[in-house]
């Protein structure tokens, strides 16, 4: 695989909000989550993984199909009532490990649905709450796939559904023996390559 | 230009005058096609190891009705303002700047079926139905200041945190540790662990707040000259860094947001000529800009480029590092 000039931008730099759905390959049954959400009184639905697994991508991804919900990307000056303010009772929030026990709590409390993100689960959170608790795991990786996502990027990179190179299996098997299930690791590599 | 039935291209050439930037949209449809306006919009993206982001930054008429027959080409000039204040075009390590002009074709709803599906986007507003079709280029954006300029101010250096010495307070805590459970015979736990990493990390808050006062205050004060800049440094009397040196870089910085973790990636895309400072009393060093004009300090969302003036040197024989950032902006 050679990277080419052929692109308008480099293919693996971060995805747009509105270009999600044309790079991502669901791992999750997305109709029955959606359905989930929508039909649920009470819910902390948790996509957990290891960092760079695509926990994120699939968050923005639901708000994208649902976006009469708001997201919330949280980081370390991020608080509660940034959250609390907005008065949707369902609710996306990213990196919920910004938020306190307490906050967190308060949170599953006062929302009727919480769909987050997060690296160690919240079991006793939803517990305490009184919530009902869902937990997906996001790992491993299947190179077609994987193939198929790498793919996506360059043709929407291109603006061509035949661009000039295309990943083959045999590129994709390498790229998973260096970095296993890794999908921000393989995309961080890839993007210095064609930067 | 695709095999479609409206075939359609865009090109933006640049600055005209420092704002005003001329472009044209050539068309070409297989099939005699009423247009009915056609609008431009023109966006700033930054993309890189980081969350994308699109702005819109102007809107503008490229043309209005137009009655197109079959298999001509029609060559439409159009011309936008550009706000000089935006930031120039950039293609960096980890990001990169660019600018792009979209015009969106609304073709006229009688000449709907002609068009094939392929290449043709339906927009339904609230108040109207909306049949466009969207095609978009990318252009550079250049401002046409020539020279550097740096804000002129007093500064303190600051001494940066340096890892390898926490490294070796680290191998002498653990160094400890293992003789101690060897020498006084108690068992290991897993708690201690955690012990040693407090007390390596109390140990080391301690040991550079020393330094930091043992190697003293060194304040900066710049001055524009032709090309370039003066450096006036003025060590405090007490200030202990042996042969320092001195220059100054232009750092690319991003702090990738995406996902659970933050991750910062810097660059270091200009390194000037090092120079030595005097061992006593104050200096005065004179640097050349570099010729590269496209380096301006810069802030766009998680991306930013930044002037850092380096003082370096060895304290107790351990090279050490002070910084301090200089704002540079172009005229």
């Amino acid at each position: 695989m050679i990277a080419n000039s052929s692109f308008h931008f480099n293919p693996f730099s971060g995805v747009l909000h509105e270009d999600i759905p044309k790079v991502i390959l669901p791992n999750i049954d997305i109709d029955q989550t959606i359905h989930r959400i929508q039909n649920s009184d009470s819910l902390a639905l948790e996509f957990i993984g290891r960092q760079g697994r695509g926990k994120t991508s699939h968050l923005r991804y639901l708000q994208h199909i649902l976006p009469e919900y708001p997201i919330f990307l949280l980081n370390s000056t991020s608080s509660v009532s940034d959250v609390m303010k907005n008065t949707s009772e369902i609710v996306f929030v990213d990196s919920i490990q910004h938020l306190s026990f307490s906050n967190r709590i308060q949170l599953f409390k006062e929302k009727k649905v919480v769909i987050y993100t997060t690296h160690w689960r919240r079991k006793i959170d939803c517990l305490l709450a009184k919530k009902e608790y869902h937990s997906i795991r996001f790992k491993g990786i299947e190179p077609e796939k994987l193939q198929a996502i790498l793919n996506e990027r360059l043709k929407l990179a291109s603006g061509s559904n035949t661009p000039e190179t295309l990943f083959s299996i045999t590129d994709v098997n390498k790229l998973i023996k260096k970095f296993g299930d890794n999908y921000r690791g393989i995309i961080n590599h890839l993007y210095e390559k064609y930067q | 230009m695709s095999n479609s039935i409206l075939n359609a291209s865009i090109n933006v050439f640049g600055a005209v005058t420092s704002n005003v930037y001329d472009g044209v949209l050539n068309i070409h449809p297989k099939e005699d096609l009423i247009i009915d306006h056609i609008d431009g919009i023109v966006y700033l993206e930054a993309r890189g190891r980081m969350s994308s982001v699109k702005k819109q930054l102007v809107t503008f008429k490229i043309d209005d009705r137009k009655v197109l027959t079959k298999n001509e080409t029609y060559e439409i000039p159009f011309s936008f303002n550009l706000n000089e204040d935006y930031i120039e075009s950039y293609t960096g390590k980890n990001v990169s700047i660019s600018y792009s002009c979209e015009a969106k074709i609304h073709v006229n709803e009688e000449d709907l079926e002609k068009l094939d599906r392929g290449v043709f986007t339906r927009m339904k507003s609230f108040f109207t139905s909306d049949y466009s079709t969207k095609i978009s280029g990318y252009f550079n954006k250049f401002n046409n200041e020539e020279q550097y300029k740096i804000s002129e101010k007093h500064s303190d250096l600051k001494l940066a945190f340096n890892f390898s010495g926490t490294l070796i307070i680290a191998l002498i805590v653990a160094a400890l540790y293992i003789f101690s459970l060897i020498g006084l015979n108690f068992n290991f736990h897993g708690f201690h662990i955690f012990l040693l990493v407090i007390a390596t990390a109390i140990i080391s808050y301690v040991q550079f707040e020393i330094k930091k006062s043992r190697i003293g205050d060194i304040s900066l004060k710049t001055s524009n000259r032709e090309n370039g800049f003066i450096c006036y440094v003025k060590p405090a009397r007490n200030f202990s860094l042996n042969k320092a040196q001195i220059h100054y870089r232009i750092v690319e910085k991003v702090v990738d947001n995406r996902g659970t973790s933050s991750t910062t990636y810097t660059e270091i895309i200009f390194k000037s000529p090092v120079k030595p400072l005097k061992s006593k009393g104050s200096s005065e060093v004179e640097f050349q800009f570099p010729k590269n004009k496209r380096l301006g300090s810069m802030e766009f969302e998680d991306a930013s480029i930044y002037w850092e003036i380096v003082i370096n040197g060895t304290h107790n024989g351990i090279s050490e590092k002070l910084t301090c950032t200089i704002d540079a902006y172009k005229v």
